[in-house]
C-alpha cells in the first residue's frame, strides 16, 4: 500500500514537471519547468576533483582503446560515449523494436536506462588524460598503481597477475610514470576499490570486467555493462506481476500516471538490481521502500534519471552540441520516452538515433592496442645486465642496466625477462663472442636507463645488444607467471594444515602441506621488532609468498616465511 | 652410583623436554590468535620473537609429490582466456587436467549450493547468487572437460556422472547447459536422464528454456517425460518469465505437430499477465516465429488465445 502511495506520488511529481510536446519544435521537445531546472546538475568534470574517484595510471606502452577525457575534448568525449552506449543498447534491446512486437515503449525505456546508469555510476568518466606540464591532475597515485589500495584478494590477484606483471607492467610504479609528459588514467571506485570503469562493473564478481580487453577498451566496457543490466531489465520487464512496486502497471493504459510510473520505475528497478546484483523483489523494489537499507542510493539515482528525462540538466545535455546528430538523437530518445506521459504520443522520432547507430565510433581507435607487444622469452642470468646500443664492451655504448636482485629467484621468477630478437657471433672480435639483441620493457621496475637519448632507446622499434651468455631461454613458455615451484612445509604449530591468508590477514584456505605449489609472486612486509637486549625497535623484512590455493577454487592466498618453510625447486 | 647418575640425568632431560614442549604449545596458540587478527606492529614483533623460539623444530619435508596444479595454471588462470588453444597446446597434460577437473567439479559443485556460494556472499555489496566468479571458474572447468571428452571419448568413462548431474540444478546461465552437454557426449542411462529432466525445475528463465532444448533428444521411454517437462514450464503461472522464454524456443524441443499446438494452447494465458497489460502482441509474435521455424502454417489469431485488451 505504502509503495503504491509512493509510486503515485512519484508519478504526480513527474507529471507536474512535464510540459506537453510541441511537434514543431525540433531541438528542444519538452521544456522543463523553470523551477525544476535549477535542481540537479551534473558534470563529468566533477570526477576531476581530488578524492572523488580513484585512478590507475597506465604505462604509456598500453593505451586505452576509445575516447579518453580531457578538458579540451570534453564535448567530443561525451559524443563518443553517448554513441557507444546507444549502439550497445540497441544491439541487444532491438528485439523489442521488431515489427509485430509492438513494444517500442520498452525499447526506448531501455535506451534511457542505458544512458542513465553510467551517468549515475561514474558521471560518464572512464579514462582521463593527465598532463605533467598542466599540473591539473596528479600523474599517479602509488596506492592505486602499486595496488595497496585494493582490498579484495580476488581483484588483487587478477590485477597483480595481469596489470603488475613486472616484465611489462600495465600499471608501473609511479616513479616511472611521473617522468612521462602525459599519462592515461582509468577509473576505479574509491568506495570499495572493486568497481571499475564508467559502468562501475564489480571486478570481484566479474573477472572479465578486469581484463584489459574490457577495462581498457571503452566500447567493450559499454557492451559488457549494458548486456549485464539488460539481463536484469528483461527479467523485470517480463515479470511485472512478481514485483510489488510494478504490480498493476499497464503501459497500454490510457491512464497517464500509471504508464508514467511503470516506465520510470522499470528504469529505477533495473538500476537497483544492477547495484545489488540480483533480481529479488526486495532488490528491485528497494527504491520504493524508504525504510530499506541503502534506499538513499536509489534516491540519488533518481536525481540522475530526472536530470536526464525531465530537467534536461544531464551531462549529455550539457556537452552534446545543439546541432550535433548525437544531441538530436538524445532529444528523440527522451521525446519517445516522455511521450508515454502524454496522450498524443503516436509520432515516434528516430531518424537521428538511426544516424547515430550507423556512425562509426570505433575504427579510429583500432590502431591502439591494450595488449602487450612485448613477448618475454629469455631471462637474465646475471646480477646486472648491461644494455648497449652496439655489440661492444666499450662503456660508451652502454644505455642502461637491468638489475637482478636475487639470482636464485631469477632462474624461475618472471620479473627479469627480456625478449630476444636474434643472436649472432661478432665477426669483428673474438671468435666466440656471442651477442644477442633484446627488447626490454621501459616500464619494468628492474630497468635503469642511463641515457634518454633517442639512439639508445626507442620503445617498440629498437632493441639493445647484450652479451648472449648472460641470458637464458625460458623453458616452459606460457606459464611465465606461475613457474616458480616450491615445496611448502609448515612449522610445528599445525603441521597438518597449510593456511592461506588474504591480503587483510583473514584465513581464506587450508590444504595439507608438503605439496608442490606454484608461487606467483613474493612480497616483503616490513615489521618492527624490539631487540630483547637493547630494547630498540629494528626493522625487518618478512617474505610473503602468493600461491594458488590448490583446492580447485582458483583463488590465491599468501603464506609467510614466519610460519612456513618454502623450499624452492632447483 | 653411576646408574643413579644416569637415571637422574634422564629424568632431568625428560622434565626439560616436557616443560619446553608444553610451553611451545601454549605459545603457538598465542601465535595463531595473533596471526588471525589484524596485524599490528606490536603483534608482529611478538610473533617474530615467538617464531624464533620455535625455529629449531621446523619440520622437514617428508616426501615430494610431482603433481602440479595444472588446472589453476592452465584453465583457471586469469591470463589464459582461450581454453581450447590452451588444451591444444597441452595435450600431454590432459590426464592431469581431467583428474583435477573432477576434484574441482566435486568441490565447487557442493559449495555453490550453499547459501554463501563458496564464500562469495557479502553482507553489504554486490552479490548475484547465480552468477559469481566461482560459477565462472566451474564453467571453465566444464568447458575443458567437455573438450577433452569430445576429442578423447575414453575419458567419458572416468566421469563421476552423479556429480555432474548434480550441477544441472545450479541456476547459472551456463553451468547446467555445460553439465548436460558434457553428460550427453556419451551414453546416459534412463535413470540419469530422468534425473536431469527433473533438475530442470530448479532453473528459471532463459536457462531453463535452453536447458530443455539441450535435452530435446531423450531416449525413447523418456520422450513423454521431456514433453511433460516442457508443458510444466509453460503452464506455471507463478513463473511467467520462464514460461515466456520456453515459448520462445518451442521449435527446439522436437515436438510433434499436435504437441506443438497443445503447448501453444497451454501458454495462451501469457497474453495477459495479471497486471492488466495486454501481452498478446508478444505472444502472437512468439507463436508466429516458432510455427514458421517448424514449417507449419498456423494463424495465431485463430487459436483463441487472444485476451481482451484491458484499458
Amino acid at each position: 500500500m505504502f509503495s503504491r502511495f509512493i509510486s503515485t506520488v512519484t508519478a504526480i511529481v513527474i507529471g507536474c514537471n512535464i510540459a506537453f510536446a510541441d511537434e514543431n519544435t525540433q531541438a528542444m521537445i519538452l521544456e522543463p519547468s523553470k523551477e525544476a531546472s535549477h535542481h540537479y546538475s551534473f558534470d563529468v568534470a566533477d570526477m576531476l576533483k581530488p578524492g572523488k574517484a580513484g585512478y590507475f595510471a597506465l604505462s604509456p606502452a598500453h593505451k586505452v582503446i576509445g575516447p579518453v577525457y580531457s578538458k579540451e575534448n570534453a564535448s567530443e568525449y561525451i559524443k563518443e560515449i553517448f554513441g557507444l552506449l546507444i549502439q550497445a543498447a540497441d544491439s541487444i534491446a532491438s528485439e523489442y523494436y521488431k515489427v509485430g512486437y509492438d513494444d517500442n515503449v520498452t525499447y526506448w525505456t531501455f535506451l534511457v536506462t542505458a544512458l542513465a546508469i553510467p551517468h549515475h555510476e561514474s558521471k560518464l568518466m572512464h579514462a582521463r588524460l593527465a598532463d605533467r606540464d598542466l599540473k591539473r591532475l596528479p600523474m599517479c597515485s602509488s596506492d592505486y598503481n602499486e595496488l595497496r589500495a585494493i582490498n579484495s584478494s580476488k581483484v588483487l590477484s587478477v590485477l597483480q597477475m595481469i596489470y603488475r606483471e613486472p616484465t611489462d607492467p600495465i600499471l608501473p610504479n609511479c616513479s616511472v610514470i611521473n617522468k612521462e609528459p602525459s599519462v592515461q588514467q582509468v577509473l576505479i571506485s574509491t568506495v570499495n576499490k572493486e568497481d571499475v570503469g564508467f559502468m562501475q562493473l564489480n571486478g570481484r564478481a566479474f573477472r572479465e570486467a578486469l581484463m584489459p580487453d574490457v577495462y581498457l577498451n571503452v566500447n567493450n566496457s559499454a557492451r559488457f555493462g549494458t548486456y549485464h543490466y539488460y539481463d536484469k531489465f528483461r527479467e523485470i520487464r517480463s515479470n511485472f506481476a512478481k514485483y510489488s512496486c510494478m504490480k498493476g502497471l499497464n503501459p497500454y493504459s490510457d491512464h497517464e500516471l500509471t504508464k508514467a510510473s511503470m516506465q520510470f520505475q522499470l528504469v529505477q528497478g533495473t538500476w537497483g538490481s544492477y547495484n545489488i546484483g540480483n533480481t529479488l523483489s526486495a532488490s528491485v523494489c528497494r527504491f520504493s521502500n524508504k525504510a530499506a537499507r541503502n534506499n538513499e542510493y536509489d534516491q540519488d539515482f533518481k536525481k540522475h534519471l530526472e536530470a536526464l528525462v525531465i530537467l534536461n540538466t544531464s551531462i549529455y545535455h550539457k556537452y552534446l552540441p545543439e546541432n550535433s546528430v548525437e544531441r538530436r538523437a538524445l532529444d528523440e530518445i527522451i521525446y519517445n520516452f516522455r511521450s508515454i506521459f502524454t496522450k498524443d504520443s503516436e509520432v515516434e522520432r528516430n531518424e537521428n538515433v538511426q544516424a547515430v547507430l550507423e556512425t562509426d565510433y570505433i575504427s579510429k581507435y583500432s590502431g591502439g592496442s591494450s595488449k602487450t607487444v612485448f613477448t618475454p622469452n629469455y631471462y637474465i642470468n646475471t646480477p646486472t645486465l648491461i644494455l648497449r646500443h652496439a655489440p661492444s664492451f666499450d662503456p660508451q655504448w652502454a644505455c642502461g642496466k637491468a638489475h637482478v636482485s636475487s639470482l636464485k629467484v631469477a632462474k624461475k621468477a618472471p620479473n627479469l625477462h627480456v625478449e630476444k630478437v636474434w643472436d649472432f657471433l661478432n665477426p669483428t672480435t673474438k671468435k666466440h663472442e656471442k651477442w644477442a639483441q633484446v627488447r626490454v620493457s621501459k616500464y619494468a621496475d628492474n630497468i635503469e636507463m642511463t641515457s634518454e637519448e633517442n639512439y639508445c632507446y626507442i620503445y617498440g622499434r629498437d632493441a639493445f645488444f647484450v652479451d648472449a651468455n648472460l641470458i637464458s631461454k625460458v623453458q616452459n613458455k606460457g606459464l611465465t607467471n606461475t613457474d616458480l615451484v616450491g615445496t611448502v612445509t609448515q612449522r610445528p604449530r599445525n603441521p597438518n594444515i597449510l593456511e592461506f591468508y588474504s591480503w587483510d590477514s583473514s584465513i581464506i584456505g587450508q590444504v595439507k602441506p608438503l605439496s608442490k605449489l606454484s608461487i606467483v609472486e613474493m612480497a616483503l612486509q616490513e615489521i618492527k621488532v624490539r631487540d630483547r637486549i637493547s630494547g630498540d625497535l629494528k626493522s625487518r623484512n618478512i617474505k610473503w609468498y602468493k600461491i594458488l590455493i590448490p583446492d580447485g577454487s582458483g583463488r590465491f592466498g599468501w603464506v609467510s616465511e614466519q610460519t612456513f618453510d618454502i623450499v624452492t625447486e632447483k | 652410583m653411576r646408574s643413579w647418575f644416569y637415571i637422574a640425568f634422564i629424568v632431568a632431560v625428560m622434565w626439560f623436554a616436557i616443560s619446553h614442549f608444553s610451553d611451545t604449545s601454549a605459545r603457538t596458540n598465542r601465535i595463531k590468535k595473533l596471526f588471525s587478527s589484524k596485524k599490528t606492529m606490536v603483534a608482529q614483533a611478538y610473533v617474530e620473537q615467538e617464531v624464533k623460539l620455535s625455529a629449531p623444530e621446523i619440520a622437514k619435508p617428508k616426501k615430494q609429490t610431482e603433481e602440479k596444479d595444472v588446472l589453476s595454471e592452465l584453465i583457471l588462470s586469469p591470463e589464459q582466456q582461450d581454453i581450447y588453444t590452451v588444451l591444444d597446446e597441452n595435450k600431454h597434460l590432459w590426464g592431469e587436467i581431467f583428474d583435477q577437473s573432477k576434484g574441482a567439479v566435486s568441490k565447487l559443485g557442493k559449495c555453490l549450493k550453499t547459501l554463501d556460494r563458496c564464500g562469495e556472499r557479502r553482507d553489504n555489496g554486490y552479490f548475484d547468487p547465480n552468477r559469481t566468479s566461482t560459477h565462472a571458474d566451474l564453467n571453465r572447468v566444464l568447458m575443458a572437460m567437455q573438450e577433452i571428452v569430445r576429442q578423447s571419448p575414453s575419458f567419458y568413462n572416468d566421469l563421476n556422472r552423479n556429480e555432474i548431474i548434480g550441477l544441472t540444478e545450479i541456476n547459472n546461465n551456463n553451468t547446467p547447459i555445460l553439465a548436460a552437454q558434457l553428460l550427453l557426449t556419451g551414453d546416459v542411462s534412463d535413470g540419469e536422464f530422468s534425473q536431469m529432466l527433473s533438475n530442470a525445475k530448479s532453473l528459471t528463465g532463459p536457462v531453463r528454456a535452453m536447458y530443455l532444448s539441450v535435452l530435446a533428444n531423450p531416449p525413447a521411454p523418456l520422450k513423454q517425460a521431456h514433453v511433460s517437462a516442457v508443458f510444466a514450464a509453460l503452464a506455471n503461472r507463478n513463473d511467467r518469465y520462464t514460461a515466456m522464454e520456453v515459448q520462445k524456443k518451442l521449435a527446439q524441443y522436437n515436438l510433434t505437430q499436435s504437441q506443438f499446438v497443445a503447448a501453444i494452447k497451454k501458454s495462451c494465458y501469457l497474453s495477459n499477465d495479471g497486471s492488466g497489460e495486454n501481452l498478446w502482441p508478444i505472444v502472437r509474435r512468439n507463436i508466429a516465429v516458432q510455427s514458421q521455424a517448424m514449417g507449419y502454417i498456423l494463424n495465431p489469431d485463430k487459436l483463441g488465445c487472444q485476451a481482451p485488451i484491458v484499458r
